[in-house]
């Protein structure tokens, strides 16, 4: 079989080891789904085993939630309290059952794959029949790769074994840490005296892989798929077998059997899922290990010659289940190293998949851990829920999604490209996100109920899951291009996508936390709802709760406010940097080869932060000019012992709030029209500061008409007004910000015609 | 004794053999006689088709390893040297066999290396012989499906051997 491979690079090639690569991406994403996975599996068989505990725990709950209804009609809090405490007592022996099932099974797959991965060398040597390659039979031959381990300046030289009987042409590098191996069949041996570039293009193959550090990762991910499959799906299969069997043979051919197989479909879909991820992590490897063997030969010339000779798949889903990439991919990629920084939508959407299977189970595993906490107050719960769940998993999506986005936009704005698709990837995240948290949904404590009314209410959030991604991959794409410059003029950009990806994961656990918060909502009033007739109270009650829950939390919460800032503060903060970036250079580590010229970035409008922050100190002050005159005009019309009652102070200070959130929405309206460049992050910084000389005014005039002054009423003045100017403020400048982009593009085509 | 001696005898004949029919598996050649001789049935398991790993990289197409072809038909040249051949020189009273190895257990020991090259000719094989060994040779051959061409190749370069060992 010989394939026709193009030869030729017109181009400088990209440098693919900017990054981290699409291996570890994988690789990471392999790791969710086996988590997701077995916690889900763990969790059912937890429910299988321990049934009858679960049934004494709800009716202990049902006993008490009768209490708290005639509590909360009573107006008695203590008794409410009191009957929600004992009800939590109730669920703790199922919760300590469960949070041990769960913890248990998933810290039992890590052992067992890291057993495995440990005796992965022992079973390669003994099922591939290794022996050493010995110096004496081939004096020649051990020469010349311990020649080739230098040439590939290997921290750690492997061992090199040989299967002599072996009539394959095939090398491979295997190990563990610290011991590694490269196996070379006996018909590769022979390669070296029939095809000698040939025979080099294969050994550095091998070599790459090591040095690309993809070997303890690779035996790793196998590792965890054969761990996942003896310690989490055959329990399942054999208790499912079991409940199966004991189902028809006590003829209960209703709600039993139904449950089993509900739970037989999804831990299939899942299942495939785990295969396909990994198959995904071992073909993502081969493409850097060719391109680091090309590298190495400075050419790519032998490698694709053997590409050429590589057996293609022959069926088109092969491409998915195989362990090695299509040849001619190969030797595409090869030639044009930018395929690996496009972001891949089916790899998007396996991850949204992968985290949505296992949000309903962390979900469920942080509710059974906290309710063994009993210092944590009960309304207080429900956060700390949200918020373990967003803290576990946010930084996995951040990360995940952060880099594609940051290395798609970097290859694309060096290319003088667009990003694109990155939008699209993010709606791809989510969908995969939905479906996801579908397949996993069957038996969360919350879903109890009629599940079509849960999916119907499931809807907005969806939709409002769609939307967030939406921007929030556009908004990393944004940062990444206001950084672009200085990263080009710096050594490496690791430092600028590490800081990068730390506040994206501090904005994501924020709105992630508040996502769940609405799932939640929707699910369980999805719960309570018994008649078609109720679906419609039931949206209206999900749209008022969620939009309560939004402003509520978001008003007083340090850790929104640090987000909301973190939103402009990071892509805007380049601008700091901005005199490194005068002077066209040519950065060692973007390109593979030599480049003859520097890189012209496309040219970009500068950032006008001076014109934000004096629209930003003049709504502020326009703001404290009309509080005060609005004081002014209340101490001369309003009788004082009306204008000295509580009542009054409240509304002069939620409406002055208001106001403020309003003059921030006009000051960042006011900024997304002018400025040219990440408009909408000028208005928001705008709005930021606009805010902060709101908040002094406020606390000024405030003091100045008599009024107090401590730490807890400024922080809640700025949070309130800060807060609350953003939760405005950010709709607005979205929308106008899109009305402003497209009438300068149809100005702009209305010029070019 | 008789086996190891057979077995040096074998070994000595096959890998003359292979560098000069396939002189790239010579780095392959101890490990292979080695397992082969250790258990020859397991060893000629291999000789069908390639194993490929599954993450291994490399070609499609697999090499065709002679050497293990060579040891099965050397051995089998062998024995019929040491039985039938042996026999039929009896009545010229020639003990072939014991003159054969004697000459090439001194040829395998690395510290008599010199005196390899200058063995006294064998002068027991005649060319009928020859040709008997060299027909037994090919059909092994052909028997371990070796294609046409590399059997006469093989057949040939051992004939070759047990002349140039006797001579």
């Amino acid at each position: 079989m010989v394939n026709n491979i193009e030869v030729s690079s017109r181009r400088p090639r990209l440098n693919p080891f900017a990054f981290p690569s699409d291996t570890d991406l994988r690789f990471l994403l392999l790791i969710i789904t086996v988590l997701g996975t077995s916690l889900f599996i763990y969790n059912w068989i937890c429910l299988q085993t321990h049934i009858q505990e679960l049934l004494a725990s709800v009716s202990c709950v049902l006993r008490h939630q009768q209490e708290s209804k005639q509590a909360f009609s009573a107006l008695d809090v203590k008794a409410l309290q009191t009957a929600d405490n004992a009800g939590r007592q109730c669920m703790i022996p199922y919760d300590r059952i469960q949070t041990a099932y769960m913890i248990g099974g998933v810290v039992l797959v890590g052992a067992v794959a890291v057993v495995i991965y440990w005796l992965f060398p022992l079973w390669n040597l003994w099922r591939g029949k290794l022996v050493p390659l010995n110096a004496e039979d081939a004096p020649e031959l051990t020469v010349y790769l311990a020649e080739l381990c230098r040439e590939a300046q290997l921290a750690r030289l492997p061992s090199f074994v040989c299967n002599p009987f072996n009539q394959a042409i095939t090398g491979l590098a295997f190990g563990r840490i610290g011991r590694y191996y490269v196996a070379l069949s006996g018909g590769l041996v022979t390669l070296f005296f029939t095809d000698r570039v040939s025979f080099r293009a294969i050994v550095l193959h091998e070599l790459a892989h090591l040095r690309n550090a993809d070997v303890n990762k690779t035996y790793f991910a196998l590792a965890s798929w054969w761990a996942f499959v003896i310690v989490a799906l055959v329990p399942f299969v054999v208790i499912s077998a079991i409940g199966f069997v004991a189902a028809i043979s006590a003829r209960r051919f209703g709600e039993d059997l139904y449950l089993l197989l509900d739970e037989a479909w999804r831990v299939l879909v899942m299942s495939a899922l785990v295969f396909l991820v990994l198959a995904a992590t071992l073909r993502a490897r081969e493409f850097y290990a060719d391109v680091r063997a090309a590298i190495w030969e400075n050419s790519a010339e032998p490698l694709l010659r053997v590409l050429a000779r590589l057996e293609t798949p022959k069926k088109r889903w092969q491409r998915v289940t195989h362990v090695h990439p299509d040849p001619r991919e190969r030797g595409r990629t090869l030639n044009e190293t930018d395929r690996l920084f496009r972001m891949d939508l089916w790899e998007a959407l396996g991850f949204g998949i992968a985290i949505g299977i296992a949000v309903p189970n962390v979900l469920s595993l942080m509710s059974s851990f906290l309710d063994l906490l009993t210092q944590i107050v009960f309304s207080n719960l429900i956060d700390w829920q949200m918020f373990g769940a967003a803290l576990i998993l946010a930084p996995l999506i951040a990360v995940a999604a952060g880099l594609s986005t940051w290395r798609t936009t970097f290859a694309a704005l060096v290319r003088g490209q667009v990003p694109f698709g990155i939008g699209r990837a993010g709606l791809c995240i989510g969908v995969g996100l939905i479906l996801g948290t579908f397949l996993s949904l069957s038996f969360d404590s919350s879903s109890l109920g009629n599940s079509l009314f849960q999916f119907i209410l499931s809807l907005p959030w969806s939709l409002v899951v769609l939307v967030s991604l939406f921007l929030f991959l556009r908004w990393i794409a944004t940062g990444t291009s206001a950084w672009l410059d200085v990263m080009i003029s710096s050594r490496s950009p690791r430092l600028f996508y590490t800081v990068g990806l730390v506040m994206v994961s501090g904005v994501l656990v924020v709105a992630l936390a508040q996502l769940f918060l609405f799932r939640q909502v929707a699910t369980t009033i999805g719960g309570i709802l018994e008649t078609p007739s109720d679906l419609l109270i039931g949206f209206a009650g999900v749209a008022i709760l969620s939009i309560g829950f939004l402003i509520f939390n978001t008003l007083l919460s340090p850790g929104m406010l640090v987000a909301f800032v973190c939103l402009w503060a990071f892509p805007l903060a380049a601008w700091f940097w901005r005199k490194q970036v005068t002077t066209p250079v040519e950065p060692s580590w973007a390109f593979l080869d030599p480049s003859s010229q520097s890189i012209i970035l496309p040219r970009q409008d500068p950032f006008r932060l001076r014109f934000a922050l004096i629209v930003g100190l003049v709504g502020g002050l326009v703001f404290c000019g009309l509080v005060l005159l609005i004081r002014i005009g209340v101490r001369l019309s309003v009788p004082e012992v009306i204008r000295g009652t509580d009542q009054s102070k409240l509304l002069f200070f939620y409406s002055s709030i208001v106001l403020a959130a309003l003059l921030q929405a006009g000051i960042a309206v006011i900024t997304v029209g002018w400025v040219r460049r990440l408009g909408s992050l000028h208005g928001l910084f705008a709005a930021f500061i606009g805010g902060c000389v709101m908040t002094v005014g406020l606390l000024g005039i405030n003091l100045l008409f008599g009024g107090g002054i401590d730490l807890h009423f400024t922080w809640i003045t700025f949070s309130f007004v800060i807060n609350g100017g953003v939760l405005l403020a950010l709709p607005i400048t979205l929308i106008v910000s899109l009305i402003v982009h497209q009438t300068r593009e149809s100005r702009r085509a209305g010029v070019a015609l | 004794m008789v086996t190891s001696m057979q077995n040096s005898l074998v070994a000595e004949r096959a890998y003359a053999v292979v560098a000069q029919i396939a002189p790239e598996e010579l780095p392959l050649f101890p490990a292979i006689s080695t397992a082969y001789f250790k258990d020859p049935r397991q060893a000629l398991k291999y000789d069908a088709e390639g194993q490929d790993e599954m993450l291994g990289f490399g070609m499609a197409e697999a090499v065709s390893l002679l050497t293990p072809t060579v040891l099965v038909v050397m051995n089998e040249v062998i024995i019929l040297l040491t039985t039938g051949v042996a026999k039929s020189l009896e009545d010229e009273g020639a003990n072939f066999f014991s003159e054969l190895a004697k000459k090439l257990m001194k040829k395998f020991r690395p510290q008599k290396k010199k005196e390899q090259h200058n063995l006294p000719p064998l002068q027991s094989l005649t060319s009928e012989q020859l040709v008997q060994v060299r027909q037994q040779a090919y059909e092994k051959a052909r028997q371990l499906k070796l294609p046409d061409d590399k059997a006469h190749l093989l057949a040939d370069a051992i004939a070759g051997s047990l002349v140039q060992a006797g001579s």
